[in-house]
């Protein structure tokens, strides 16, 4: 068992447990927490299950956990590393289920006091068009070549049937659409549950949550972003719904099969993994960039029948309703990408369920919506 | 005694299974899941249809693992509650079953996947058991 003791503080609120805790470990394990969230993290598995990422193939410097560590299955929630390629390994239950799950931030110009009156109508419709649950159907009926095409464009797509402006797409990570995807590899099963889940929030955790802006720490950086006190702000939290969880399940699956040929031992089977540059690490990945455009395209099309329930109910009688896109970012992703440690470049990979920051325009200002505080109304 | 109870877990579910042999425990996880989701099950229709199927794995582990992925198929995608699991046929980690179910009007289940997460089936001295962690 894993307790205070093996953990050394080497800064303020960041904690290691050493490379030699463990026999299997091939780097040490770092979280960035104030005492409170490191106890709290010890006291179920969410550091055990650091500490096994820390015994990933090809992982590079440190495993690392985000302050929101807790438990959740292979990875923590929070858990963060790359592995350098070419021996790097990337893995589909380190990445999760809900491939490319993220949130997305929306705000206008107009106070909470003013749509108050109407809360209770702007529920309603949003319960109407944004449809929930774990096997819930959108609006839009997508055909073979469609789907194929949203797996390829991600929120492109959107943009090019007005479900989506091009401010949306630069306000989002990637804009919308990571490489990589190829449409060949992802299974008939998880093309069939994607179909008709294009607009819908599933279940779990996942919300549509209307907020006001309680508290903004720098005007300036906030302003840049269209963000006032007592203003409205929508979050959208939700992923790839039926075809991302397919897709992990898949290559989960398959990978048991092959996981030993590749001589990885590994302590959790959640953890199953391939060489990035292998046959079945290319195939992951590139039905994984399939599900992260799926799930930008879902985001996409909840935001814009979020603006239409707030259209329905609110035109004619508030004005500045608007919501505009602040921005969108993925906290269930693996993505390639060359990087500079110790003054030596190189290609990694790096597997997350944490956020590693924006990809688009804008990010310092960006960095500063963690220190909005936005209430529920 | 039950053949399955629920253990606590921070952010998912998770329920520990027994079983007297494979076929036992494979039976008795299928109806531990069913169990998590009792209080959510909806409106059905009275109809009462028996699906066939059948499922392989690598070894005991992913066989499990596959044998209730592919009941939440059949519920998240074809609207079906499933009630009652018939194991008939189990060697070299592939298994044919029959699985009772009744058509719903919804997807009534709130588990979107079975994982690996330290799953491991132990002899005991009554047969098998085994923890299996949902995502929620």
């Amino acid at each position: 068992m894993l307790s205070k003791e093996h953990v050394e503080r080497v800064a303020e609120d960041v904690w290691e447990i050493p490379q030699t805790f463990r026999d299997d470990m091939r780097v040490p394990a770092r979280l960035y927490a104030d005492e409170d969230l490191l106890d709290a993290a010890l006291s179920d598995n969410s550091v055990v299950q650091l500490v096994n990422t820390a015994t990933l193939p090809g992982v590079i410097r440190y495993a690392i956990a985000m302050p929101d560590i807790h438990q959740g299955y292979g990875f923590p929630i929070g858990g963060v590393v790359a592995t350098r390629l070419p021996e790097g390994v990337i893995s589909p239950g380190g990445v999760g289920y809900d491939i490319n799950c993220g949130v997305r931030l929306l705000v206008s110009l107009t106070s909470v006091a003013e749509i108050h009156p109407y809360l209770e109508d702007i529920a309603s419709r949003l319960y109407a068009n944004c449809p929930s649950g774990v096997g819930s159907h959108g609006q839009l009926r997508l055909n073979n070549t469609e789907l194929d095409q949203v797996l390829h464009e991600g929120s492109r797509w959107m943009m090019d049937k007005g479900y989506a402006s091009r401010h949306d797409l630069d306000r989002t990570e990637e804009f919308g659409r990571i490489p990589g995807a190829d449409a060949a590899f992802v299974s008939d099963r998880a093309q069939e549950r994607g179909r008709n889940q294009l607009g819908t929030l599933g279940a779990g955790n996942h919300f549509i949550e209307v907020d006001r802006v309680a508290e903004v720490y720098d005007q300036a950086i906030a302003a840049r972003l269209g963000i006032y006190p007592d203003n409205v702000a929508v979050q959208i939290h939700c992923g790839s719904r039926g075809l991302g969880h397919q897709i992990c399940e898949d290559y989960v699956s398959q990978l048991q099969k092959t996981v030993r040929d590749y001589g990885i031992e590994l302590p959790d089977r959640e953890l199953v993994c391939a060489p990035f540059d292998s046959k079945e690490g290319q195939e992951y990945f590139h039905a994984m960039a399939c599900a992260a455009n799926f799930a930008f395209a879902n985001r996409q099309l909840l935001a814009h029948m979020i603006r239409r329930s707030f259209e329905e109910v609110l035109a004619g009688k508030v004005k500045n309703f608007e919501l505009q896109q602040v921005y969108d970012i993925a906290h269930n992703m693996a993505k390639s990408r060359n990087t500079t440690l110790a003054a030596v470049r190189f290609e990694c990979v790096s597997i997350a369920k944490a956020q590693l920051g924006p990809s688009g325009p804008d990010r310092a200002s960006f960095r500063m919506i963690s220190a909005i505080s936005a209430n529920p109304c | 005694m039950m053949s399955f109870q629920e253990i606590e877990h921070t952010a998912d579910r998770a329920f520990r299974v027994t079983g007297r042999d494979l076929t036992a425990l494979l039976e008795n996880a299928a109806r531990a899941m069913q169990a998590l989701d009792k209080d959510e099950a909806g409106t059905t229709a009275e109809r009462l249809e028996t699906r066939e199927i059948e499922v392989e794995g690598v070894d005991g582990e992913s066989l499990l693992v596959n044998w209730l992925n592919e009941i939440l198929y059949l519920e998240q995608v074809h609207h079906l509650v499933c009630e009652e699991f018939h194991i008939d046929d189990l060697k070299n980690h592939c298994l044919r079953a029959r699985v009772e179910t009744r058509e719903c009007d919804r997807t009534y289940t709130h588990i979107k996947a079975v994982t690996f997460h330290n799953l491991k089936i132990r002899e005991t001295s009554d047969g098998l058991e085994a923890e299996i962690v949902v995502d929620v």
